[in-house]
């Protein structure tokens, strides 16, 4: 699975492949992701392009925050679509990862903490 | 026939279709493009269907899980005579079902009336909760009127599914009520198969994919006979919750039985498929069984709080008194509601992602978000 990434500042962005991240990819998602993460404290995850979060894609986010929390950082989230943000509001996922509109508002609120 | 009728209103209910599967499957993609994860309670289809009869949360409507404890209004005493039975007979689901049937008949239950595995001596300390049939008036424990009781008071000419007969007979009694002389202008179809197969086979057996293409097929010759009636069609399709796939089995029943304590005298218990529920008839068997279902692995104690947070915090614990909730995955079995184990479970912690129900709808809305929003969409428009 190929990414696309960009830092804006301090902080790393990386953009999810159009689809979904779900059973089916979430375990390449995941093996691609995670060397790029690195020695990095302050990632975004941008969802733009994710139509549909599964139970196995959530699995995968808490593994990420999980790993950032050990090297002393932070993962945010953004452009949810309407359905995946309501996953995450009935899943509680929004108590464990800050979500944003947009990329923009995600990386300001790096630089606010 | 041309469409003379003005609009058909279709709400589509199906029992453990849940956001992850429907999306996974692609389920009707093109036919629901407005969809989105709704969310589900605490609890089994007995918890869900009720708020979405009547938008109330469990300590309003009053149901649960079938059993609860009350010695003194039991009207299941007289079956402990049962017990003499042999129990490798009694132990067959069959014969239970059967045994079931008759004794709903002789007590004149008309709701869904099933013992399950719960041994014939603890039945004169337990109680029944789903003796009405909730969707006919007076069905809900808590009085509240469904949307059912509304339709009926405002005069609607509705169509409503019988949970008693096979889904075939329900499509084929919907698809001729929409042809017939008087079609309605909502109708309620009820399809309930694909809990029974996501519980034997599992969620990603072969049978559950080809379930959901018999569905899709169902429906669109459905919805083709109602647009040839109808000018327009509001087509609404929901589940009470999803489903996970065991992975592993937890007897409580045989540990709990070789402690030093008597069912009816220190404690009584129902053991449902996730959840163990408590009643202490002392201080002494409360510490006992509370320290005892402190030291079990892959579940939780649930505090009042989280009771609370789910709307499961009925007056006079009528439910229990002490909730262990198993773990995701994890299947109370051998229990009081089966021997044997099963492919996949529901009625786990409500936030447990797999465990979402789903929306969908043919046409733009406002999406519901949880069970308890779905009233106020059967009622639009009245």
């Amino acid at each position: 699975m190929q990414l696309t990434c960009q830092q804006i500042e301090s902080v790393f962005i990386v953009q999810l492949p159009k689809g979904a991240l779900d059973a089916a990819t979430s375990k390449d998602f995941r093996a691609a992701v995670e060397p790029l993460l690195e020695g990095k404290t302050r990632v975004v995850l941008d969802f733009q392009e994710v139509s549909f979060v599964d139970s196995a894609g959530l699995g995968v986010l808490l593994t990420l925050l999980r790993r950032l929390a050990q090297q002393q950082g932070d993962l945010k989230v953004c452009g949810l679509s309407k359905g995946v943000k309501t996953l995450f509001q009935l899943v509680r996922m929004n108590r464990i990862v800050e979500s944003f509109e947009t990329v923009e508002e995600a990386v300001r609120a790096f630089a606010c903490h | 026939m041309p469409a003379t009728e003005p609009e058909l209103r279709l709400y589509c209910f199906i029992d453990a279709l849940g956001w992850e599967l429907a999306q996974q499957h692609r389920f009707l993609e093109s036919l629901l493009p407005h969809r989105g994860p709704l969310g589900t309670l605490l609890g089994y289809s007995s918890t869900c269907d009720p708020t979405i009869l009547t938008g109330c949360w469990p300590r309003e409507h009053g149901h649960f899980s079938f059993f609860y404890y009350d010695p003194q209004g039991s009207p299941l005493a007289w079956l402990r005579h049962l017990k003499w039975l042999p129990r490798s007979l009694t132990s067959r689901g069959r014969v239970r079902h059967w045994i079931s049937r008759l004794a709903g008949r002789v007590l004149g239950y008309t709701g869904y009336f099933q013992l399950y595995n719960v041994p014939f001596p603890f039945l004169q300390f337990l109680n029944y909760s789903e003796k009405r049939d909730i969707y006919q008036p007076g069905g809900i424990n808590g009085g509240q009127s469904t949307f059912l009781d509304l339709w009926r008071q405002r005069g609607v000419r509705f169509h409503l599914s019988d949970w008693r007969r096979s889904e075939a007979e329900n499509l084929r009694a919907l698809a001729a009520d929409i042809e017939g002389p008087t079609p309605p202008t909502r109708a309620y179809l009820y399809l309930a198969a694909m809990d029974a197969i996501l519980h034997r086979d599992g969620c990603s057996a072969p049978s559950v994919a080809q379930k959901l293409k018999g569905y899709e097929q169902q429906l669109l010759q459905l919805l083709d006979t109602a647009g040839r009636r109808y000018r327009r069609v509001q087509f609404c399709l929901f589940s009470d919750h999803g489903m996970r796939d065991v992975r592993r089995c937890l007897d409580l029943r045989t540990p709990l039985e070789r402690l030093p304590l008597v069912y009816g005298r220190d404690y009584v218990a129902v053991l449902d498929s996730t959840l163990a529920r408590f009643w202490f008839l002392h201080d002494g068997a409360r510490s006992q069984l509370l320290d005892w279902l402190s030291q079990q692995k892959h579940g939780q104690i649930l505090s009042d709080a989280q009771l609370a947070a789910w709307g499961c915090d009925f007056p006079g614990q009528k439910y229990g008194q002490t909730w262990f909730l198993a773990d995701p995955g994890v299947l109370l079995c051998p229990g009081h509601l089966g021997e044997r184990p099963l492919a996949a479970m529901h009625g786990y912690h409500p936030d447990d992602p797999p465990g979402v129900g789903f929306f969908g709808c043919n046409q733009p809305m406002e999406l519901p978000t949880h069970l308890t929003e779905l009233y106020p969409l059967f009622c639009e428009g009245l």
